[in-house]
Formats: C-alpha cells, sequence, structure tokens
C-alpha cells in the first residue's frame, strides 16, 4: 500500500491531523523550541550523559529557587477543552522540592492557567493539579513519590481534566479548570537552602 | 456558599476506573464561559482496594463533591453497588497550597471540605 503523504500514513482517512508535539530529550543539547528560564535563582540545565535519564534541571541553592523549560508564553497550541499531554519525570529527591510537568498557560507564574502533575514534598501523594486565573485545585493520586521515573498523563475534556500515573487512572478533577489555550512545561523548584533536581525523559501534548 | 461533602466508595464486580470516571464526569448541556458544567461538581482519587489488592476491577473512589450532587453521587455508588468505607483523609481531592511568609515562604497543603462522610467500625 503506497500514500501519498506523510499525513496519510499517520492519520485515517477523511480526518484532519491536529497539531502534536513530542520530544524525547535525547542528543546534546536542548531542541531550539525550548527556552530555559529561571523564575528564580540560577538553574543549571543539561542533557544527562548516562542511560535514559534525559534532560536535567537543577535549581539554585535558596529556598523558593526555581528553573524551567517551556515555549516561552510564545507558542500555545493545545486546547484546554480537548488535549492530552503525556510526560515521563522523575525528582531526586523526596525532601523539600518540587517537581513538575504539564501544559501551562504562563510558564513563570506557577499558579496561573494550567493542568499538570507533580511530586510535591508538601504533598504527600503524587497529584494532578489544575488552575485558572489563580484559582488552583490539587488531587492526590495514590502513589508515593520516589525518584523513580513515572509516566504521567492527563485529558483536558470539556467539563473535566483525568489523570494516569503508569497507564492507571488515578485522578478527575472538576474543579477549577484551565480556559485558554495552553504550552508544555518542566519545572523544578527547592523549598529549602539546596539545589534539587529533576529530570525529563519524554513530553507529548496533543490536540483531540 | 459552597459546601462540600467527601466520601470514600468502594466498588468491586465487573467494573472499571474508566467506566466510574466517564459516570461522573460527563458534561451536562450547561455552558458556562468557555466550558460545560460537569454532571457532577467532584473531585476523584481512585485508589486499589486494599482488602483486594490483587484484583483490578475492585477499587475504590474517593469523592470530595459538591453537596448539592449528593443524589447524584449516591445513585452511581448504587447503580453499581459500591459501598461507603473508611475515608483516608490524608489523600487530598480538593487541596489547596497555602504559603507561611514567617518562615522562608515554607507551603502547606489543606483541603476544602466541610463534611466526611465515612463508615463506622463496630468491632
Amino acid at each position: 500500500m503506497s500514500f501519498t503523504s506523510v499525513h496519510d500514513m499517520l492519520t485515517p482517512p477523511k480526518i484532519i491531523r491536529k497539531q502534536r508535539f513530542w520530544d524525547f530529550f535525547d542528543g546534546d543539547s536542548l531542541r531550539s523550541w525550548w527556552a530555559q528560564r529561571d523564575v528564580a535563582g540560577t538553574g543549571t540545565f543539561a542533557m544527562q550523559a548516562t542511560v535514559d535519564d534525559g534532560f536535567r534541571i537543577t535549581t539554585g541553592s535558596t529556598s523558593g529557587n526555581n528553573s524551567l523549560i517551556d515555549f516561552n508564553d510564545a507558542a500555545r497550541h493545545y486546547s484546554h477543552i480537548g488535549s492530552i499531554f503525556i510526560g515521563n519525570m522523575r525528582s531526586t529527591s523526596v525532601t523539600d522540592h518540587y517537581t513538575i510537568t504539564g501544559l501551562t498557560e504562563q510558564g513563570a507564574s506557577p499558579s496561573d492557567t494550567r493542568y499538570n502533575w507533580k511530586n510535591d514534598s508538601t504533598i504527600s501523594f503524587m497529584s494532578m493539579g489544575t488552575a485558572v486565573n489563580s484559582s488552583s485545585t490539587n488531587v492526590s493520586s495514590s502513589i508515593t513519590p520516589d525518584t523513580n521515573f513515572h509516566k504521567v498523563a492527563a485529558e483536558a475534556k470539556s467539563a473535566s481534566v483525568i489523570g494516569w500515573v503508569d497507564d492507571i487512572l488515578e485522578a478527575i478533577s472538576t474543579a477549577n479548570l484551565p480556559d485558554v489555550a495552553l504550552q508544555p512545561i518542566f519545572r523544578q523548584g527547592t523549598r529549602s537552602d539546596n539545589a534539587k533536581g529533576g529530570r525529563i525523559k519524554y513530553i507529548e501534548a496533543y490536540n483531540t | 456558599m459552597r459546601h462540600y461533602k467527601k466520601l470514600n466508595i468502594s466498588f468491586a464486580g465487573f467494573l472499571n476506573r474508566e467506566l466510574i470516571a466517564e459516570e461522573f464526569t460527563r458534561p451536562t448541556q450547561i455552558q458556562i464561559g468557555p466550558r460545560v458544567q460537569p454532571h457532577i461538581d467532584g473531585n476523584i482519587t481512585f485508589q486499589k482496594d486494599p482488602a483486594r489488592p490483587w484484583a483490578i476491577n475492585c477499587f475504590m473512589a474517593q469523592v470530595n463533591f459538591r453537596s448539592s450532587d449528593e443524589h447524584k453521587v449516591m445513585r452511581i455508588m448504587n447503580k453499581y453497588g459500591g459501598k461507603v468505607v473508611q475515608l483516608r483523609e490524608e489523600l487530598h481531592q480538593r487541596g489547596h497550597e497555602e504559603t507561611d511568609n514567617t518562615s522562608k515562604g515554607k507551603e502547606y497543603n489543606f483541603e476544602c471540605v466541610d463534611e466526611l462522610i465515612s463508615h463506622r467500625s463496630f468491632n
């Protein structure tokens, strides 16, 4: 069977393919579509030179320091009522830190409009967060944070956001759902005077 | 004034989490700004049933819902043979973060809930 285009190879007939993005965080540097940003303090951004450990963000060493990668608030392609986000992330610590990946409106405003998954030392379980205009809600999963990679995923629908961890449905939120288009983000923060690290080795986002 | 209740429901049988999720989150016809009102204003955490951790079709759904939707929650519970079981209060479904500005920005997590519904052990 022959196809007339790559679009036809990847998409069922009579369907116009919607926007999709993915990154395996391989190679010796971060791809150019990402912006590396320090929200507070000076973080370190680097590809890990180890097997299957992805890209690393290490924060500065003052409480409240945090750094991130996103699309620099310049390209928000993903719908707040019909998109899916998938990430594979881990934290290198389980104390005094947070590691977040998901879709957000403003990368540098952690409480602004978004839906995401996070490991946060103030919460005893991995949690799915939703927020709109700085009103936020966290829904716990039953997964205790550790330093292993976890595949996290969430789907924004018209009336809810549904979240999975390691392919198991864990959380649903119908509160404070985002109301504008969103961009991917990976963020690492510290809540103590020690630098904290996070790793990301896969991000995918697409409109449904 | 919104009033939120919380309970933990144990489901057993030929069910899966997606089915219960669909029951709770199916959209209504009511449009509110850029979104649609959900059938139930409720956030859920799914967990394995600790009494039957090997059974993938046995699970618990801890729900924090608006009290005006209580009859809908109870209807879903009855439809699928769910039972109210012990709450896991450490799992938050409507968690919020609060920053303590007096001690270097330490953040705490608390939950917005007004009423807890749980079973009572008579052992």
